[in-house]
C-alpha cells in the first residue's frame, strides 16, 4: 500500500458516499467496507497517488 | 420473604416439559472484500461450500462504473479438470447496487452440495475508480 494510506483513510472517515439508485447517502466508517475503499481509492486518484489492486483486507492494518 | 421468587417449588422431574429448540444458523462468507480492480485480468477466488445445506445465494455489489461478468466455477475432486464452469458470465452493472443472484442464474452451483465454488469476477475495461464486493450467503449444515 502506499505511503499515503492513513492520510487517505483519516481523509476516507469523514465523507459519504452517495448512491444515486437508491438516493441514499451512506457515512463512512471502518464498518463499511466498500465505502472506505471507495473513498481511498479517490484520494489516491485525486492525489495521483501511485498505487496497484487492493481489498479491504488490504486496509485493516491501518484501523 | 422473597426467597421463593425466581425458584421452582416442585422438584419432581416428572412433571417437566421436554424443550426442543429448532433453529438455522445462516452463514455469510465473504468472497471479493471490497477490492478495488485495476485491470481487465481474471480474478478468482476459492471458497469452501461444504458445510451449506440446500439453496445459497450470491451477492454482488459493484461500484466502479463499469460492467463486470461474475462466473462460477466448482471444483472437481479426482478429475483432470480443474474447473468446471456452471453456466455462463452474469453481468452485474457497476451503479453500486447490489445484485442477488441464485439458482436461477448459477443452478447447481448455487442449489445442490458443492464442495467448493470459485467466483471469478472480470472486467472488459479496466475500473478507474470504485470495487467490487461478492458474497455467498447460506444455511449451515
Amino acid at each position: 500500500m502506499p505511503q499515503e494510506t492513513p492520510e487517505a483513510i483519516e481523509w476516507a472517515l469523514t465523507q459519504s458516499v452517495y448512491y444515486e439508485y437508491a438516493d441514499i447517502y451512506v457515512k463512512v466508517t471502518s464498518n463499511t467496507p466498500q465505502e472506505l475503499v471507495d473513498k481511498v481509492r479517490q484520494y489516491f486518484n485525486e492525489h495521483e497517488i501511485e498505487y496497484t489492486s487492493f481489498s479491504y483486507d488490504d486496509l485493516k492494518p491501518y484501523l | 420473604m422473597s426467597s421463593y421468587l425466581g425458584r421452582s417449588e416442585n422438584s419432581d422431574s416428572t412433571h417437566s416439559q421436554n424443550v426442543r429448540l429448532k433453529g438455522r444458523i445462516v452463514k455469510q462468507k465473504m468472497v471479493h472484500n471490497a477490492v478495488a480492480f485495476l485491470d481487465t485480468n481474471f480474478n478468482d477466488i476459492t471458497v469452501d461450500t461444504s458445510e451449506f445445506i440446500g439453496d445459497k445465494l450470491l451477492i454482488v455489489k459493484n461500484t466502479t462504473g463499469q460492467s463486470c461478468n461474475v462466473t462460477l466455477y466448482g471444483n472437481l475432486e479426482g478429475s483432470n479438470q480443474t474447473y468446471a464452469s456452471f453456466g455462463s458470465a452474469y453481468v452485474v452493472s457497476g451503479n453500486g447496487a447490489a445484485s442477488v443472484l441464485g439458482r436461477n442464474v448459477f443452478g447447481a452451483a448455487l442449489a445442490g452440495p458443492v464442495l467448493s465454488i470459485t467466483v471469478r469476477v472480470k472486467f472488459d475495461t479496466a475500473p478507474t475508480s470504485g470495487s467490487v464486493t461478492t458474497a455467498l450467503m447460506g444455511v449451515e449444515g
